[in-house]
């Protein structure tokens, strides 16, 4: 999947597993649910999720080089839904000035809502994780700690701050302000 | 004022950086920028704390609006770049 951009999103891979068990042990991304203890187990996690239609999982590649990676998990089309998840910027030094977060959250977006014709996209962020809430908001994006105007009361973690776009509102609000940020460098 | 809201800002992005992140408050500081260790999600929220304590002081800017963003080269390079660029925004906003 690609776009005008020079980012790129392509499906994880088993020869992947080296450099995201090295991104998801980083620092960085200690506020992800924990990830596989050694290469091998992420070799084995890699493989089960390839064969799992419900969840497409994305290398971020800038110019063919692997970056970072992304996610769409539960993805439901009977609900319609799926699940924004595992955003790691592995080469965070790297991809600085290189628009990468916006490109691929956008990459991510138009699959879920053009590809794959979805009508939300939803997410759940950790607490603690202040700096990717605060990220969220800006970009329009809407969050809850409450389920009540949740779009689905079952899809909703109590434990988390819970985040969800309709296709609408990122055509209207999220494409433009991320859009926007990428100008930045973003 | 601006100083001063800067600086809060970016003291309060220091809350959520570790030790070893920590962005010091000088106008040489680097931002955004390739000697800096300010990543996306931080500037951003950076971005979002002076909106809103302009917004409090009676001033409201966009910090990332296309019209503004015309008005400075790579506002964001430093804190000193950040500052003059909001001086810049404050001016034209004071008419």
């Amino acid at each position: 999947m690609s776009n005008i951009f020079e980012v790129e999103l392509r499906l994880l891979e088993l020869n992947d597993d080296v450099i995201t068990f090295k991104w998801r042990n980083s620092i960085r991304a200690k506020l992800l649910n924990q990830g596989a203890k050694t290469v091998e187990e992420q070799r084995k996690w890699i493989d089960k999720s390839i064969k799992d239609d419900t969840q497409h999982n994305f290398i971020i590649r800038y110019k063919s080089i692997p970056v970072g990676m992304v996610s769409l998990l539960d993805i439901d089309k009977i609900k319609s839904a799926a699940q924004a998840g595992r955003l790691i910027i592995g080469e965070e030094e790297f991809c600085r000035g290189k628009q990468v977060v916006c490109d691929a959250l956008i990459l991510l977006y138009e699959h879920a809502f053009s590809t794959l014709n979805l009508k939300n996209v939803y997410g759940h962020i950790d607490k603690k994780n202040i700096l990717m809430q605060k990220f969220h908001k800006f970009t329009g994006v809407k969050l809850f700690n409450e389920s009540e105007l949740f779009f689905d009361q079952n899809l909703f973690k109590n434990d988390y701050i819970n985040i969800q776009i309709s296709k609408t509102e990122y055509e209207n609000v999220v494409k433009t302000k991320l859009l926007t940020l990428r100008k930045i460098g973003l | 004022m601006m100083d001063e809201i800067v600086k809060k800002a970016i003291e309060l992005l220091n809350e959520e950086r570790s030790s070893d992140e920590q962005i010091v408050v000088s106008d040489d500081t680097p931002l955004f920028h390739e000697d800096s260790n300010v990543d996306s999600l931080s500037l951003v929220s950076l971005i979002m704390e002076i909106e809103m304590n302009l917004s409090d002081s009676g001033v409201d800017v966009s910090l990332t609006s296309d019209e503004n963003m015309a008005k400075m080269e790579e506002p964001f390079k430093t804190i000193g770049s950040l500052k003059t660029y909001i001086k810049l925004l404050m001016s034209s906003h004071v008419k």
